[in-house]
């Protein structure tokens, strides 16, 4: 069986950003189209988007997807 | 859905509690004695009569429906097995706990299908059994055919017989709710278990 689990961890400044222009997990939820549960996972590490949701996100914070997701570890 | 759909379902569902109240109050007062009975308790007795006969029919609609209408089969499982779909992440949680109970289901269906054909015994050995020096008990492991399984009941029960085991000691109805059970179980315990994380 071969070794597909990946080794790096995807960090994300979403809370920050969030803090910044003062809207909640619900209210990013809904602007971008999926749960709170879902924001709140991303934001805490636990679910890494897709690429969709990763442009989506960066659509709404109106920045690149690198200003706010960081890799931490080896790709 | 349709409102009657709705209402139909809810019924269906909610009412299995109405029949265990009717399987309860049958065991513990004794039909004969509900049947015969005045008053209130008949009054009861006759309304939890209508209820079954009402369930199964309700039932029969329900399950016909869902074999002909892919949308009604899809919005009533969904709610039955608990799926999440709102968002990509509930998407990847329920393909993954699908994937998970697809497999688990299909070791539980093998292993009970293995039960099911299995044959062992243990008896007395005796002069009958044509073995010659042979001494104390004999065991026997064998593997029914597939078409002796559902006629298990006719076969013939040796007298010298310590153990026997002639496929699964329950009935059909047991074994299938007993897949459909755990299919769910695992599913909906591993979606919750993937979504709380």
């Amino acid at each position: 069986m071969g070794n597909t689990q990946m080794r790096f961890k995807l960090s994300n400044n979403i809370n920050i950003l969030r803090s910044n222009i003062k809207i909640s997990q619900e209210k990013l939820a809904s602007e971008i189209g999926v749960t709170r549960a879902t924001i709140n996972a991303i934001e805490k590490g636990n679910y890494n988007p897709s690429l969709d949701l990763a442009f989506r996100l960066s659509r709404f914070f109106k920045l690149s997807i690198e200003d706010i997701f960081n890799i931490e570890g080896e790709l | 859905m349709n409102k009657l759909d709705i209402f139909l379902t809810k019924y269906f569902f909610y009412s299995i509690f109405l029949l265990i109240i009717t399987a309860v109050l049958g065991n513990v007062k004794g039909e004969e004695h509900l049947a015969s009975s005045s008053g209130v308790l008949r009054i009861v007795w006759d309304l939890l009569g209508w209820n079954i006969m009402v369930w199964i029919v309700c039932g029969l609609y329900i399950f016909l429906k869902m074999i002909v209408n892919a949308n009604f089969r899809s919005l009533t499982l969904k709610k039955l097995i608990g799926t999440a779909d709102r968002d990509e992440r509930e998407l990847l949680a329920s393909g993954e706990a699908a994937k998970v109970s697809i497999i688990s289901t299909s070791a539980l269906t093998i292993f009970l299908l293995f039960l099911s054909l299995l044959n062992v015994s243990i008896s007395k050995n005796t002069k009958q059994n044509n073995i010659k020096d042979a001494k104390g008990h004999m065991i026997s492991i064998g593997m029914n055919s597939f078409e002796k399984v559902n006629n298990i009941a006719e076969q013939k029960t040796d007298h010298n017989s310590i153990f026997e085991y002639n496929g699964l000691p329950i009935s059909l109805p047991i074994v299938l709710l007993l897949i459909i059970s755990w299919q769910i179980f695992i599913f909906r315990s591993l979606t919750i278990r993937k979504l709380q994380i």
